[in-house]
């Protein structure tokens, strides 16, 4: 299994546009139909509602196809549409915010190449209070601030592309995340599922990980023990095993050395 | 947007005033019941009168407990009072303890020595026309409901409003506030600000209908969202961001229903609170007035 996925990863020589779309996860959301990859229309079951992810396939009518690279851009890092409506952060722009140009750009190049599908947009289904949509500016004006630069490669691919943040940080009522609890997990449940403390907490969190031992899980699911993640960890995993060796090597740096946060999700 | 409101923190910081130092007690019968009374509302009122506890701020009740050795034995021997671990207990200060020694060491005097009794003559002339409608405590109007409360307001928000009364930025359809703030000038804007803030902000009640407590709930989980992002913030332990903007807690509902009202329709010019209200249908207004009326918990 293992030596498949690094087989499949090292074997099709991808282009920089794919790579990014992969390693930032895009596919998996937006798809509902394997039959129409990218074409949206997916169900996303959160605390705050339903959420159906839309059409980014480059259909001109339904899809993203009419978008200039401008209006991608700004959708991408800013969460704000052609129309200048603002995005739920169901969809993780905060941490899209830090995309480089260069992905970005070569994120728009590979999304417009491929093929277009019709198919219209639902509208989300959300409880009270959340389907005002003109309540997000107040998260924003909140949460989505300027923010630093990224230190190293490995936290961009974590924190930008990969946004691992979003749902590995606890957040608080008003839907920000708790900097002191960076990646600790979160007891809130995504898809009936806790979400896993992976800083190297000796008790509560990863501490007792080997580099090979995230080698192993990033590239094939495997945990040491011999179990495999499910839910949506299991997609996230079709987008780690496709990073290069360096940048696997970065992001398991990365997260080795992440400052440990005691926090325990799940029982001993 | 964000620049909206960082330039209107910016505003908020430039005009912020430094606090207003109490003056220093002379010798023992120089304290007044009044000093000792503010000492009461800063640090008691939170908690008395209940139950047992004696009104700190009725003369009688205080002095009874003065002269009887109680308030001493507990605020300035034991200390047992304000209860430790309470915030109260952490803001009272020695010299406020010293005062209230001192205080009840001289008998407990309503006024100070060579002082003449307090009376309606002592207070700022400009209360009274405030007191007409807004009550000596603050406390808003039952007859008149959409006059707002004032008592334990931001000082700094009374005074700007007043002033936006004074130059008709701000627009009371009977034109009296705007016709009172016409007549003030710079240092009774102040004084009388200052009074009102000073004032224990009302107890709120609690939902007493399924339907009130309906709204509540609704205002509730709408605010925790929005309006408290600014006027109860977790950055200023739920209370306004800056002292620029209105403590909405616990003011009178039909005055908050009347304001949101008037920002919706532009008619109280505030481009900020304009955007947010016409997003508001007639029902979230009035959910909102509710949960903050009841005191926004």
């Amino acid at each position: 299994m293992i030596w498949l996925a690094l087989i499949f990863s090292q074997a099709f020589a991808m282009s920089r546009g794919e790579y990014v779309l992969r390693v930032a996860g895009c596919v998996h959301c937006h798809t509902q139909s394997p039959s129409e990859p990218l074409a949206g229309g997916r169900r996303l079951a959160t605390p705050f509602g339903t959420f159906f992810t839309p059409n980014i396939s480059p259909d001109r009518e339904t899809g993203i196809g009419a978008w200039t690279f401008e209006q991608f851009a700004k959708a991408v890092r800013e969460g704000v549409s052609p129309s200048g409506t603002v995005y739920y952060p169901a969809f993780p722009y905060r941490s899209y915010a830090r995309m480089s140009d260069e992905d970005v750009n070569e994120l728009f190049n590979h999304l417009m190449s491929r093929p277009a599908f019709r198919r219209h947009n639902i509208a989300h289904e959300l409880q009270f209070p959340y389907d005002y949509r003109w309540l997000i500016n107040f998260w924003r004006l909140l949460f989505f601030g300027a923010q630093p630069d990224l230190p190293s490669r490995g936290a961009y691919l974590v924190e930008a592309l990969g946004h691992c943040t979003e749902c590995h940080t606890e957040r608080n009522s008003m839907g920000g995340l708790k900097s002191a609890m960076w990646m600790g997990g979160s007891k809130e449940k995504l898809e009936g599922r806790v979400i896993p403390n992976i800083t190297p907490d000796m008790e509560t969190g990863l501490g007792a990980w080997s580099m090979f031992d995230w080698e192993l899980f990033l590239t094939s699911g495997f945990r040491p023990n011999g179990s495999s993640v499910g839910g949506e960890m299991a997609f996230v995993v079709q987008g780690t095993a496709a990073l290069t060796p360096e940048d696997r090597a970065a992001v398991i740096d990365y997260l080795m050395n992440l400052p440990p946060v005691q926090n325990r999700v799940v029982a001993p | 947007m964000r620049r909206v409101l960082a330039l209107f923190l910016l505003l908020a910081a430039c005009n912020r005033q430094g606090p207003h130092k109490p003056s220093s007690p002379a010798a023992t019968g120089d304290v007044s019941f009044d000093a000792v009374k503010a000492v009461f509302t800063k640090n008691c009122a939170g908690c008395h009168p209940s139950r047992a506890a004696p009104d700190w701020l009725n003369y009688d009740q205080a002095k009874a407990y003065a002269n009887n050795g109680r308030l001493v034995q507990r605020v300035v021997h034991d200390r047992s009072m304000p209860p430790p671990q309470t915030p109260e207990s952490a803001s009272m200060t020695e010299s406020e303890r010293q005062l209230i020694d001192r205080w009840a060491k001289a008998g407990a005097p309503e006024t100070a020595r060579g002082e003449p009794r307090p009376g309606p003559a002592q207070e700022p002339p400009v209360a009274q026309s405030c007191f007409q409608c807004h009550g000596a405590e603050g406390a808003g109007s039952e007859s008149e409901p959409k006059i707002p409360r004032l008592a334990g307001q931001n000082e700094e928000y009374l005074v700007q409003q007043i002033y936006r009364f004074k130059w008709r930025e701000r627009v009371d359809p009977t034109n009296r506030m705007n016709d009172v703030a016409l007549m003030m000038g710079e240092e009774q804007i102040r004084s009388a600000a200052n009074y009102f803030a000073k004032k224990p902000w009302p107890r709120p009640s609690r939902p007493v209908t399924a339907e009130s407590a309906r709204l509540n709930e609704r205002g509730k989980l709408l605010a925790r969202i929005s309006c408290n992002v600014c006027h109860a913030s977790d950055a200023a332990e739920n209370r306004p961001l800056t002292p620029w903007l209105p403590e909405l807690r616990g003011q009178s509902q039909p005055y908050l229903i009347n304001q949101m009202l008037h920002f919706r329709a532009d008619e109280r010019r505030s481009p900020l609170m304009h955007q947010f209200a016409r997003e508001l249908s007639n029902e979230d207004i009035e959910a909102l007035a509710v949960h903050y009326a009841f005191g926004g918990d």
